[in-house]
């Protein structure tokens, strides 16, 4: 066939009426599905009094079809002792993963051989529309574990033909040795990992960009997202592209970016629906400028099978994306913006960390390294941020009075922050991480509306 | 390679060699969806489609070609 610069242009650029006409119909048929081979959603479905049949519109769908939530998944795990929502049998399952448990509990989760197969295309729209063909090469800088994310990308990888280069138990430093010697056209990691190679290739006196990687490819942080970061990334490793992925442990990596690079991730349509809802109402956010509470139907996933199912993270939605790309497929502008079920208040003011973490990438002389300690003094949240200084900086007492001069202007609060020295802060592999909550179980919120 | 050819008898089991002409049948007919494919994304899953169906025929007996991108 021809070369397109499209991975599926039939679905990919589909006018809006027919995706959502497409969605309808697969959401239809999945909760059929859910509700005759899956225990928990049949009683899920049975306790809000609705069936299968009685889901035929968009209405029915937002208004009839209750929301499913990990507590749903976690106790009916701990009640099989297996997996939660399970819809099929032994015999159909290939391989066992678990959610990185960033909300505290690891969900188990297990993939048909058809579903680890499926997950791996949702990476080649995103892969494709940058150039990357066959004759390509992603590098992998982790050790393969539980986590399902870096599997799917490797899923993705096999899926678009690419040679895969695996640096599974390695050394950072022999990781970057191995980069140079063998030039994969993309390198595959965190933000955070892969600003950490480029660190570790200075110190062991390397240049890292004559490996002549085009590419950096990952996701799991907000990093890919942050303008500071995607240049800090692109001057250290000398790169053409950055390409951001976002997805949940549940549905995998579904919002992937262009080649038009517009400050976000295109939603995967043909792999899952996508909407968001008012974070104190639930109902549907319309306008494109809303935020609210990214809920996600799976395409992928039938093992378990995820319907309406309430992500936490909070996005915005814009279903008419106009970047020149020439995708139809929802985009969501800055990724994710917050999490619903995460919130602090500080002096009355409600403020979600990850804002936090987009804002200190605005500060010039602060790496991406940081975290966020929360704790409650006197009834009161307060929240120490903690940032490495990185070359740039000069003077730490300097960069954290400019740093919490940024927050103050912009969250509208005074938040605490240490400047501290290069690498005093630990490096992670896999998701890094971030927040320190040092409340007790009693002294955290809990999320805002109900379950439906 | 010329896939139209019958392949050659050998001795295996007359339903075994029904199976093998029918899925070599089969294959030329994915090959010529391939070749006519609307997108990317449906090329290499018939790309991959063809992979599995070649080691049906690779069970069977099948000895025209040694792997599919020969």
């Amino acid at each position: 066939m021809q070369e397109d610069r499209y991975w599926n242009r039939p679905s990919q650029t589909a006018n809006r009426e027919v995706l959502d006409a497409l969605h309808l119909e697969r959401i239809r048929l999945l909760v059929g599905w859910a509700y005759e081979h899956s225990a928990l959603h049949r009683r899920l479905y049975d306790a809000a009094g609705v069936k299968p049949g009685d889901i035929r519109t968009w209405d029915d769908y937002y208004h009839r079809l209750p929301f499913t939530d990990k507590p749903d998944y976690l106790a009916d795990q701990t009640a099989s002792g297996t997996f939660g929502g399970l819809a099929l049998p032994p015999e159909s399952w290939q391989q066992y993963f678990h959610t990185t448990g960033t909300t505290g509990h690891f969900l188990n989760e297990v993939f048909t051989q058809y579903e680890m197969h499926k997950a791996g295309t949702q990476y080649c729209y995103g892969l494709w529309d940058f150039g990357i063909r066959p004759r390509d090469s992603m590098y992998f800088c982790f050790d393969f574990g539980m986590w399902i994310g870096l599997w799917s990308f490797y899923w993705g990888a096999r899926n678009l033909g690419l040679t895969i280069q695996s640096g599974g138990g390695m050394s950072a430093a022999d990781r970057v040795r191995q980069i140079i010697e063998l030039r994969p056209t993309i390198v595959t990691g965190t933000p955070t990992y892969l600003l950490h190679l480029a660190e570790v290739a200075k110190r062991e006196g390397l240049d890292v960009r004559l490996a002549g990687v085009k590419m950096l490819a990952g996701g799991g942080e907000a990093g890919f997202s942050t303008p500071v970061t995607r240049s800090r990334l692109a001057e250290e490793w000398g790169v053409e592209h950055i390409y951001d992925a976002y997805g949940i442990g549940e549905a995998l990596f579904i919002g992937q970016s262009c080649a038009q690079w517009a400050g976000g991730v295109h939603v995967i349509e043909d792999v899952c629906h996508s909407y968001a809802i008012g974070l104190a109402s639930g109902e549907p956010v319309i306008g494109a400028d809303e935020v609210g509470e990214h809920v996600i139907t799976s395409y992928t996933h039938f093992a378990q099978p995820f319907i309406k199912y309430r992500t936490h993270d909070i996005v915005r939605i814009d279903p008419h994306p106009d970047h020149g790309c020439g995708w139809t497929w929802k985009h969501l502008p800055g990724v994710v913006l917050g999490r619903s079920d995460f919130m602090v208040t500080i002096r009355g003011v409600n403020i979600y960390p990850t804002a936090v973490e987009n804002l200190i990438g605005d500060v010039t002389g602060l790496a991406n390294h940081y975290e966020l300690h929360i704790t409650r003094v006197d009834g009161m949240d307060r929240m120490l941020v903690k940032v490495e200084a990185d070359e740039r900086c000069r003077d730490r007492t300097e960069a954290s009075e400019r740093l919490r001069g940024h927050l103050r202007a912009q969250l509208g609060v005074n938040l605490e922050v240490e400047v501290v020295e290069s690498e005093r802060l630990p490096r992670y592999e896999l998701k890094t991480r971030r927040l320190f909550d040092h409340r007790s179980e009693g002294e955290r919120p809990v999320a805002a509306f109900g379950s439906h | 390679m010329d896939i139209e050819r019958k392949p050659e008898s050998s001795g295996l089991a007359p339903e075994t060699m029904l199976q093998r002409d029918r899925l070599v049948q089969l294959r030329q007919r994915l090959r010529e969806e391939r070749t006519n494919a609307v997108s990317p994304a449906i090329e290499r899953a018939l790309e991959m489609a063809d992979m599995h169906l070649f080691v049906g025929l690779s069970y069977l007996g099948y000895t025209e070609q040694l792997f599919p991108e020969e």
